[in-house]
Formats: structure tokens, C-alpha cells, sequence
């Protein structure tokens, strides 16, 4: 029987305490890695939300705030970029595909994106990955919308539903566009990204809904009917931005170039890859404090564990004696104690896995549908493996002082207790 | 197999020496009973020839080493080595079986483990002292705090037997034991110690025990330093 097999019996003398250490231990490891996997998740999904696309370009503003209404439909944007402008610059030969794309108004809540089939075809997320319909088809009529899977699912929609788009975003918005109804033609596959929460209809659509309007508001007399819009040659004169292809990696910077130093309006060009870097690292003072809070944990676990093997040690001087008799040296003691440590933080180690993975597949499909969230059942990353491993190297330096501590009492008591 | 020569020890911070002794000596085999009243210094002498503490003066040997030369996990080896103790009370890991703490100094002395192992497994050998010192059956495999006083220093013995050190130290091992408790340990200590040809050094203030040894020595007689403690107790009971 080896140190270890010896603290392993002592440690099974104490079950209790002992238990509850490793259980403190687990949740915390428990906790920690899996605040690791919602950080790698988000980023991910943050990251996966827009591929594939070289350039955003839209009215002058900032580069974030450019991504957060374009990409994220999130804000509004502060100006359009009138029809003519766009034309001009997709005709320049680096450009191999655009989508134009017009916010502003919204459903129930959900964005209302006003694009071209295009977008279908050229939009791409997470590993490239194109969009796909999961039910009915893309949009034929004038009022027919494609709606995202959330959407669809939050709301009960199917292929021939009708919706009111509202004018202005926000969920409680008032002026709704009730003359012009949509039906839904089809539903968009689940991506994970703001896609899924967006209603997308044609620009000529957008158009539609807009005649007669004025400041904000349907007047009365200018208004015209939804047949009589169907027949009418809708031409968009603004859009809010537009997404770019380009036939070479080379062109992207030439052409953001040109679009940051155009004449005719102030428009800006950003690169997604840049921009969603950029906008991580503010998010990222919140991702921190959440990882810091969970190493806080950790250590209140770990100074449970000392306080469980402080407290044993005056009951046990005895026991050490004895060892000393049998021939322990006081490094055996120190082993002992700090074997102990090992042992517990391993143990709780891997509880805290088995709680992780357990947790895991229990809330894993409900975080995947509730916030487009997608957590890794993927065996530990080095990364995790790592964080794991200094923990066990932190509960070793930690047992050190109470290793000390019967190190000395063993050298002051010798071989004999006296009671 | 103990050789002890003019030592002399004082507890640090204390003037006066609680051990000065002349010469002592137990042979190789011999069973010597060491008498000697509570205060006569008998915890320093074992705590001296157990080397957890080293003498202001003279030299130990112990199976012909000067264990007061020996310093830190070399000392730590030599007592495991040559030494098996055996004390009055609490001589057992409560949580181990009685073949795990018979198994102890086979797991720190690679010599012992050794011995032990000689003819057949240790596990083996646990079994076997055991069994002869009146242990057998499911009881050598539960927990060791489950014993009576007397089974648990019989496991103690068997401990200090196993390996077959040189030198057996008895630390009143029966003072906790009944009368008829008492009479078996000592015939099955003194079997083994036979067998194993190991020297025994019985403390006790039982002098009832005293005739079954081959030579009695009384602490205080030998102590230089005791003896001045008692004639100065006796002066200060005559003067008041």
C-alpha cells in the first residue's frame, strides 16, 4: 500500500466531509468549464452569424454600429444610401455579387429585411454555409414574405399564413401597413444567427408598403390599394446597405477604398471578419467577468478543501505517529496530506465533468432553441485541459500548508501521543 | 543489541538532566523487563533508543550502529530496519484492516518487506503472525477499530514482529489489558521473539511480569539523574 492507497483510506474514513469537498469541487469545475463552452459558443455563433461576405457597405457611420443594424438588426440606421450610389459602385469590375438590403420596418418584433433573391443565393453563415428553405418556397408575389425558423416557430407561422409588418421597428408600434398583408411563402431552415428572427420580403415590396406614406404616417388621400401597387413599376431609390462579393481577396481593398473616399455621398466599407472582431472585444469585458466570477468559485472550492484538511489534522497527529513508528518519515506525512488533496481535487475534477456533460445534454437543446446558443458536447479542448490541470496544480500548492503543519507535528510528537 | 554509554539528556530549556545513565546494555535475544515508576525518565530513554531524539552526551548502539550519529531519513530507515514498537494504547490506523497495519513497515522498509516476503507473500506473512498470535477469520480483514483492546495489541505485536527486526520495544503494552489478556500476550510476544531470535525490551511498572524475563532492570536504579530527583523530593518531604 503506496501513500496514495494509504490517503485514499484515510480520505474513505472521513466520507462525509470529504464528499461534500469534492462536491463543492465538481460544481465549481462544473461551472467553470461550462462558462468556457457559453464563451466558445457565443463567440462562435457571434462569429458564424455572417461569412463569405467581403465587404458591408453602408451610409457613413461607425464600423460597429454598421454591423450591429446590418448584421444584427440591432439600432437603426442613421441615413440610407440612395439607389444610384449603389449602382454605381457594384459596377466596378472587382464586384462579383451584391446583395442590396433595407431595414426599418418590423413584425411583431422581428425584423423586416427588404433584399433581392440574390440574397438567397449569395448570403452565407457559418462555414459558408448557404440558406435553405425548410418549408414552402421564395417569394413570387409582390407581398410575399420568407420567414426565418424563430419566427416562424415564436409565432406559429406556416407556408400561407398572413402577416401585418409594422411600420418602424420596436414590438408595440402602432402604424401598421394593414392595408398591404403578406402571406408567408416559405420558412427559412434554423442557422442560429439574426437570420432566424427576420421577416424578408422583396425591395419592391418595402416600396409598396410605403406609398402614400409621409413622415411616419398613411395619408389618407395618397394611399393606394395593394392591387393597384401590384401593377405599378416599383423602383427603390434607397437602400440601407448592401453586401459584397468580390471576384478576388485582392479587390476587397481597393474597393473599400473607393467606397470610403466616394464623392457623391459619405458612405463607408467594413470588412465583416474586422468589424465582428472589433465588436467581440467590447462584449469581451462581460465574457471576462463571467470567467473571472467562475475561477472565484473554483477557489472557494479549493479553500473548502483546506479547511476540511486543516481541520482533521489536530485528530490525526495520532495517526501520524503511529506512522511515524511504522517507519514514516515526515516526508511521508507531507506526501500523505498532500496525496489527499491530489486525490479530492481529482475526484472532484471529475465529478464536476460528469455534472458538465450531464448538464450539458439536459440544456443543451433548450439554450440551442431559446438563444440561438450552441454548446460543445465535444470531449475537454486543450484549452479546458489546461484550466483543469492548474486547478489540480493550485489545490496541490494550496495543501502544501496544511502538509507543513503535520510535517511539524510529526517531527515535534515523534512516536508517541501522550494524552 | 542495545548498548548504551554514558548518556546524559536534558530536555532543551531545562537545567537539569531527566536521564543520566552509566551503561545499559541488552543482549542479542534477550528478553530484559525495564522497571521503572512514572517520572524516571523512561519515555526519554525510549524515546532515545527509537532516535526521534539525539542524547546531550554518550553514545547509543543499537545491533552495533551509533544511532546518535545517525541524522534525518537515515535514522528514519535505521529504526524501521532494526526496530519494531509495540505501545501501551492506540498502536492502530483505525481505518485499516489488521493485515494492513500488520503490513506497515513492510511498506516504509524495503529490508523488512524483504524478510517478510522470504518464504511467502507478505500478505501471507500478516496472515500467518496473526494467526499465531491468536487472530484468524474474518476479523484480520475489518476495520481495525472494531477490535477489542487486547485483539488490537496483538496486531500491534504482530506489526512490530513482521520482517523480523532485531529489537522488539514494549511500551506497557499490557497495562491496558486484563489479567488473563495479559498472560497470553506476553507467552505468544515471547514465541515469536523466540522464533525470530528478536531482543525484547519490556517497559513496565508491573513488577508481577518481572520473573518471566531473563534480566529486570529498574530505571531509577540505573538513571543517575533520577536518583538525585528522588533524594531531593525526599529533602524536601523532610524539611516540611
Amino acid at each position: 500500500m503506496k501513500i496514495l492507497s494509504l490517503a485514499i483510506a484515510s480520505l474513505l474514513n472521513r466520507k462525509f466531509s470529504v464528499l461534500l469537498t469534492i462536491i463543492a469541487i465538481a460544481l465549481s469545475v462544473a461551472l467553470l468549464i461550462g462558462v468556457e463552452r457559453i464563451r466558445n459558443g457565443a463567440q462562435q455563433g457571434f462569429n458564424n452569424t455572417i461569412s463569405g461576405t467581403d465587404l458591408i457597405i453602408g451610409a457613413r457611420t461607425g464600423q460597429i454600429q454598421l454591423l450591429m443594424y446590418s448584421v444584427f438588426r440591432l439600432g437603426n440606421a442613421t441615413n440610407n444610401i440612395s439607389w444610384q450610389s449603389y449602382q454605381e459602385i457594384i459596377d466596378d469590375p472587382v464586384v462579383q455579387w451584391s446583395v442590396p438590403i433595407s431595414l426599418g420596418d418590423s413584425h411583431r418584433g422581428y425584423a423586416v429585411l427588404g433584399t433581392s433573391t440574390d440574397y438567397f443565393t449569395y448570403f452565407r453563415y457559418g462555414r459558408k454555409q448557404p440558406l435553405s428553405l425548410s418549408d414552402g418556397k421564395l417569394s413570387e408575389d409582390l407581398f410575399e414574405a420568407v420567414v426565418g425558423s424563430e419566427v416562424a416557430d415564436k409565432l406559429g407561422y406556416s407556408v400561407g399564413s398572413e402577416i401585418i409588418i409594422a411600420h418602424g421597428t420596436g414590438s408595440t408600434s402602432f402604424a401598421e401597413h394593414k392595408d398591404k398583408p403578406f402571406r408567408v411563402a416559405g420558412i427559412l431552415a434554423r442557422t442560429g444567427t439574426p437570420v432566424d428572427r427576420t421577416v424578408h420580403v422583396s425591395l419592391e415590396a418595402i416600396e409598396a408598403i410605403h406609398l402614400g406614406w409621409q413622415s411616419g404616417s398613411l395619408t389618407s388621400q395618397s394611399a393606394v390599394s395593394a392591387e393597384e401597387a401590384r401593377k405599378l413599376q416599383l423602383h427603390p431609390e434607397k437602400i440601407t446597405a448592401f453586401l459584397v462579393g468580390v471576384k478576388s481577396k485582392l479587390g476587397i481593398f481597393k474597393l473599400q477604398r473607393k467606397v470610403n473616399e466616394y464623392r457623391a455621398e459619405p458612405l463607408l466599407a467594413i470588412l465583416p471578419g474586422v468589424a465582428l472582431q472589433e465588436m467581440w472585444r467590447l462584449l469581451g469585458v462581460a465574457e471576462k467577468a463571467l470567467f473571472a466570477i467562475s475561477l472565484c468559485v473554483v477557489v472557494t472550492g479549493l479553500i473548502g478543501m483546506l479547511s476540511v484538511i486543516l481541520a482533521s489534522l489536530n485528530e490525526r497527529r495520532r495517526e501520524m505517529a503511529i506512522l511515524r513508528s511504522c517507519g514514516a518519515r515526515p516526508t511521508h506525512v507531507f506526501a500523505l496530506l498532500i496525496g489527499e488533496a491530489f486525490v479530492v481535487t481529482l475526484a472532484g475534477i471529475a465529478a464536476g465533468l460528469c455534472v458538465l456533460y450531464a448538464a450539458l445534454w439536459f440544456v443543451r437543446p433548450t439554450i440551442e432553441d431559446r438563444f440561438g446558443l450552441f454548446l460543445s458536447m465535444a470531449p475537454p479542448t486543450l484549452n479546458e485541459l489546461l484550466l483543469l490541470l492548474s486547478i489540480l496544480v493550485a489545490a496541490l500548492i494550496i495543501a502544501v500548508l496544511p502538509a507543513m503543519m503535520a510535517y511539524r507535528n510529526s517531527l515535534a510528537d515523534g512516536l508517541t501521543l501522550r494524552v | 543489541m542495545i548498548d548504551i554509554r554514558d548518556v546524559r539528556f536534558a530536555w532543551p530549556g531545562s537545567a537539569r538532566d531527566v536521564l543520566d545513565i552509566d551503561s545499559f546494555s541488552v543482549g542479542s535475544g534477550e528478553r530484559v523487563f525495564l522497571q521503572g515508576p512514572s517520572g524516571s525518565g523512561k519515555t526519554t530513554l525510549l524515546s532515545l533508543l527509537g532516535a526521534v531524539i539525539s542524547p546531550d552526551h554518550g553514545t547509543i548502539h543499537v545491533n552495533g550502529v551509533d544511532i546518535t550519529t545517525l541524522r534525518g531519513a537515515v535514522r528514519d530507515k535505521f529504526r524501521v530496519d532494526e526496530m519494531g514498537f509495540i505501545f501501551q494504547m492506540f498502536n492502530l490506523i483505525p481505518y485499516l484492516s489488521p493485515i494492513q497495519n500488520v503490513l506497515l513497515p513492510c511498506q516504509f522498509s524495503a529490508d523488512r518487506n524483504k524478510a517478510a516476503s522470504s518464504k511467502r507473500s507478505i500478505t501471507d506473512e500478516a496472515i500467518r503472525l496473526l494467526s499465531h498470535l491468536g487472530l484468524e477469520g474474518d476479523i484480520v480483514r475489518q476495520r481495525a477499530s472494531e477490535l477489542s483492546v487486547g485483539q488490537q495489541q496483538r496486531v500491534a505485536a504482530a506489526r512490530a514482529l513482521i520482517g523480523s527486526p532485531g529489537l522488539i520495544i514494549a511500551d506497557e503494552p499490557t497495562s491496558a489489558l486484563d489479567a488473563d489478556a495479559r498472560v497470553i500476550f506476553l507467552q505468544l510476544l515471547f514465541e515469536e521473539c523466540k522464533r525470530t531470535g528478536a531482543s525484547l525490551l519490556f517497559v513496565s511498572h508491573d513488577q508481577s511480569l518481572a520473573h518471566q524475563f531473563d534480566h529486570t532492570v529498574n530505571l531509577s536504579v540505573i538513571n543517575r539523574a533520577g536518583r538525585a530527583q528522588d533524594s531531593s523530593v525526599v529533602q524536601a518531604g523532610g524539611s516540611a
